[in-house]
């Protein structure tokens, strides 16, 4: 047997793949290095279950606990919050659209749309991964809220632009 | 409580029911803490980085499926990523020279955390040695040698294939006998 079959064999072992070989033993008497080599194996495998007594801290799970988020701001992690988030930003733009008189734009309906299929897109990527990054539910609340308030302000200045015509008007005439 | 699986408590707090989470960190701790404190040697960080994967974990956890794997698989796999990036910000000691100058491990916390000051003692040094471990084979050693996982298990964590991981462990094991042995000549160990 080759030194390279024998470290084949030690490492079938160490792996618990096989229980004995009488192979490798014969091997380990006839080759001083593998011997070594096998002697060494084993100690540190045995030295790396002593590791195994570890201890974790008996106050983690209450430092951990004190520390969680509301339950409440994992909504928008789901696909449902997503397709909410969604939904509220195509509603913002339809209401930008009107506020500001361009409903008939094909632009403004292109940018609802736009925005619906990119959230659906991260709904869908949020379901298959490990985990749903952080700046994607930050940028969605960010977006959805700005979005709202934007479409509020313009209607009240389009409100208060009307009102100013129309005291012009008044006046003037 | 005793008696739920984990995917079972997951599923209780998904419903709301926030305290069951205690639960499962009271279940697993021992092996996320184990994975940082075998990665970054210092106690002190290996328990910040604890708190940081159970805390990620629960912001996650609708992301979870039972159907893939278990619940602490899924859970030391986000422990894997936190440790990587922790170790990256710190100073890379990988030579043997180096074993001579690591300041990075505190026997007496070691002690605290071991059940005995034998294992401490031998503790120190292994865990020593295993921070100069590539990150793949450390985690292949550490999961199938310490925390006696199945080679699956390792293979779903480290996200390779049975193989793969078994080649990693096999390469771990022959550096981290070099690197014992050294520290024993040298009365490191």
């Amino acid at each position: 047997m080759r030194c390279s079959e024998a470290e084949r064999l030690m490492s079938a072992m160490l792996d618990g793949d096989i229980e004995q070989s009488p192979r490798l033993d014969g091997h380990l008497e006839a080759c001083p290095s593998c011997k070594t080599q096998w002697e060494a194996l084993q100690r540190t495998v045995a030295d790396l279950s002593c590791l195994s007594q570890l201890e974790a801290p008996e106050d983690l799970t209450a430092a951990v606990m004190a520390k969680l988020p509301e339950r409440h701001a994992l909504v928008f992690g789901k696909p449902v919050g997503f397709l909410v988030a969604g939904l509220s930003i195509a509603a913002a733009v339809i209401l930008f659209a009107w506020a500001t008189g361009l409903g008939q734009s094909g632009l403004t309906v292109a940018m609802g749309l736009a925005t619906f299929a990119l959230n659906w897109v991260a709904a869908i990527w949020s379901s298959i991964g490990v985990g749903t990054p952080g700046f994607v539910i930050n940028s969605l609340l960010v977006s959805t809220v700005a979005a709202f308030v934007l479409a509020a302000l313009l209607s009240v200045g389009r409100i208060c632009g009307n009102l100013a015509l129309a005291y012009a008007q008044r006046r003037g005439a | 409580m005793g008696e739920l699986s984990d995917a079972a408590i997951v599923t209780q707090v998904l419903s709301g029911n926030r305290e069951a989470f205690a639960e499962l960190i009271d279940r697993n701790r021992r092996l996320v803490f184990s994975v940082h404190l075998n990665s970054v040697g210092d106690r002190d960080m290996a328990e910040d980085l604890t708190q940081e994967t159970f805390i990620k974990a629960y912001r996650a956890l609708e992301t979870y499926d039972a159907s893939a794997g278990r619940f602490s698989t899924w859970l030391t796999t986000i422990a894997v990523r936190i440790g990587i990036d922790a170790r990256r910000r710190q100073k890379p000691t990988e030579s043997l020279e180096h074993l001579h100058e690591d300041k990075g491990f505190d026997p007496a916390s070691d002690a605290r955390t071991e059940r005995s000051t034998e294992a401490a003692g031998v503790g120190d040094a292994v865990r020593r040695a295993l921070r100069r471990l590539p990150d793949q084979q450390r985690l292949a050693v550490t999961l199938k040698h310490i925390e006696d996982l199945p080679f699956s298990e390792v293979a779903r964590i480290m996200g390779c294939s049975v193989n793969s991981a078994k080649v990693h462990a096999h390469r771990g094991r022959l550096q981290l006998a070099r690197f014992l042995g050294y520290m024993r000549e040298e009365g490191l160990a």
